[in-house]
């Protein structure tokens, strides 16, 4: 009976759980630290020369809240995380945009035409809104989900008539 | 006795594995109650009471922006900022209960995390405990062998006084029967009577004492014995020998960067726009760019919010305008155009206009006949005519310029030029206008 329980103490002591949860907001995680992944966005926007500039870049995506939890019971735990903007960094989730797949980028370009025929033609004296794109990848199904700033941007005074 | 110690060695040991379950180190995180926009004053108070009783240290989650930001060219810039999102705030608190741990935490200027390090130790109370737990287990041990062996002493003890008065009884016995016999005898003297009664009384005497010998061998075999101290205490329990955890060096004092500043060509200030993206109850994706939109002070009446107001200037006096550098121009384009940096000049000196072409290893030579003006109704802009020019060179234009240096803004309209669209040249005056005069320059680029 006494070594049972001296074993069970044993147990107790060492068969530990020490492990760091990283999973979505309301998930196992539970309440840890909070971040946002991040994700591919192309920004396009006229170059006021009748041209067009776009860049892909990471951003933080608002609906891919994560959590990271140490949980630790009668162990050792340790947890180190580096972020880069609010995104943590170093995750296999930080992107790097020379890795993007061809047809990410494909499928960006083949929207510059579009965007193209409406930013080279901006209304007088405002510069137009620029467009930002989501880059969804599912596999080799890549998609551009697109929204449109709501306002132009001025840039010189209107000359007075 | 046996038993008790017993149960308190198990107690202890229950103990060990209590402590062991509940000794840990946490870190939580707690959502900062925030005020929505459409918060009534009262729901304000409210939220803003429970936000300060959270406690623990503040960070926030991004909210990305794209700034827009007007330029002396004619476009505008983009930057990708990051501002604290206050519907997103959090604090993190530590504890530690029998348990030890380390915790860093670097914030970035605006309030992002940009590192934080968590270790944690709960061993160390539990290994020491069962440690402990073993040494008395010892102890105890080392108190019930102490025991019993003086137990068997007194035991051993009490027998051979036992046997010593039972040897003695014997002889007495044997002695008196001797005697008896002798003094039955006929003729037997009178010594010899009186030995039989000396015998008896010395019989009776060792009996008596055989009896009170059974006695204490039966009390001490039915009693603990007292053992000396010196035998039992055990030395007390090695403390465990355990590293804490340690404070990782990566973490500096973050170096907090110089936020930029912007040199806007007019009265327009950039446009912010905010990324907002979420997921309705439907479970449909929605992506937009929202301007943000500044709240103008009460004092300035008659403007209503808008999301790029215009902004009150100052020009200061003696600070003449400069020409935008290092623009590459197309040769196929006809016509380029450099912009000053303030809408103040007033005419170009024609007779010291210069433009120096410099072509890569060769030396530099004068470009004649180059047709340089001001724009019509352009008055920060300098037109080129590039016609005669070389591609795959650079060029450094030079002039001197009279420009007017008011301190008050100028309401002198122009129109931005159209992109592909010719812009002439604006009409010589006909007399020099008054002004400073201020010799700028310039490097572009035809491709």
């Amino acid at each position: 009976m006494k070594r049972g329980l001296a074993a069970l103490a044993a147990v107790a002591l060492t068969g530990c759980q020490a492990t760091v949860n990283y999973a979505p907001e309301g998930g196992s995680a539970g309440d840890g630290i909070r971040y946002y992944e991040n994700s591919p966005y192309v920004v396009a926007y006229s170059n006021g020369q009748g041209g067009l500039n776009w860049q892909l870049m990471y951003l933080p995506d608002q609906t891919r809240l994560m959590v990271a939890k140490p949980s630790i019971i009668g162990g050792r735990t340790e947890m180190t995380l580096y972020f880069h903007n609010g995104v943590l960094a170093g995750s296999s989730a930080v992107g790097d945009s020379t890795a993007l797949p061809k047809a990410v980028i494909a499928a960006v370009q083949s929207a510059i035409p579009i965007l193209s025929k409406t930013l080279a033609k901006p209304p007088p004296h405002e510069f137009p809104p620029p467009y930002i794109f989501k880059v969804v990848v599912k596999g080799d199904d890549v998609s551009l989900v697109s929204a449109q700033g709501d306002i132009g941007v001025k840039v010189i005074q209107e000359p007075k008539s | 006795m046996r038993a008790l110690m017993t149960r308190r060695i198990l107690g202890l040991a229950v103990s060990c594995s209590l402590f062991a379950a509940a000794g840990c180190a946490d870190l939580n995180v707690t959502p900062v109650p925030t005020v929505s926009a459409k918060a009534t004053p009262a729901e304000v108070a409210t939220i803003r009471s429970a936000a300060q009783k959270v406690n623990g240290l503040r960070y926030n989650l991004p909210k990305p922006m794209l700034q827009l930001t007007p330029q002396p060219d004619g476009t505008a810039t983009l930057d990708v900022i990051y501002l604290p999102d206050s519907a997103h705030e959090y604090a993190i608190q530590t504890n530690s209960w029998f348990s030890s741990y380390t915790f860093q935490l670097a914030l970035d200027q605006n309030r992002l995390l940009n590192s934080l390090e968590f270790k944690a130790d709960t061993t160390a109370v539990g290994q020491q405990l069962l440690a402990t737990t073993g040494a008395a287990e010892a102890q105890a041990y080392n108190l019930r062998a102490a025991q019993a062996v003086a137990s068997q002493t007194a035991v051993a003890t009490s027998q051979s006084a036992v046997d010593v008065a039972q040897s003695k009884v014997d002889a007495d016995a044997a002695k008196l029967m001797a005697d008896t016999t002798t003094a039955a005898a006929a003729g037997a003297t009178d010594d010899q009577k009186n030995a039989v009664a000396t015998d008896q009384a010395a019989l009776a005497s060792d009996q008596a004492a055989l009896a009170d010998a059974k006695q204490v061998l039966v009390r001490v075999q039915g009693q603990a014995q007292a053992v000396a101290t010196s035998n039992t205490v055990a030395s007390a329990a090695t403390p465990v020998t355990t590293t804490s955890p340690t404070m990782g060096t990566a973490f500096g004092s973050p170096t907090w960067t110089q936020p930029a500043a912007y040199n806007l060509p007019e009265t327009y200030g950039p446009v912010l726009y905010a990324l907002n993206e979420s997921y309705d109850s439907a479970g449909n994706y929605t992506l937009a760019l929202k301007a943000l939109t500044y709240h103008l002070p009460p004092t300035r009446a008659g403007q209503t919010d808008e999301a790029q107001p215009k902004f009150a200037y100052y020009q200061v006096k003696a600070s003449p305008p400069s020409l935008a550098q290092n623009l590459p121009f197309k040769l196929s384009d006809g016509q380029a155009y450099l912009a000053f940096s303030k809408d103040t000049v007033k005419s170009i000196q024609t007779a010291s206009l210069s433009l120096v072409a410099k072509s890569p290893g060769g030396a530099p030579a004068v470009v004649p006949n180059v047709n340089i003006c001001l724009a019509a109704d352009h008055s920060n802009i300098v037109l080129i005519d590039l016609a005669g020019l070389t591609t795959g060179r650079s060029y450094l234009l030079q002039m001197q310029v009279i420009y007017d240096d008011p301190n008050t803004p100028s309401e002198k309209p122009f129109k931005p030029p159209v992109p592909g669209a010719p812009v002439s040249c604006a009409a010589k005056p006909a007399s020099p206008p008054s002004g400073t005069l201020q010799l700028v320059t310039a490097t572009f680029s035809v491709n």
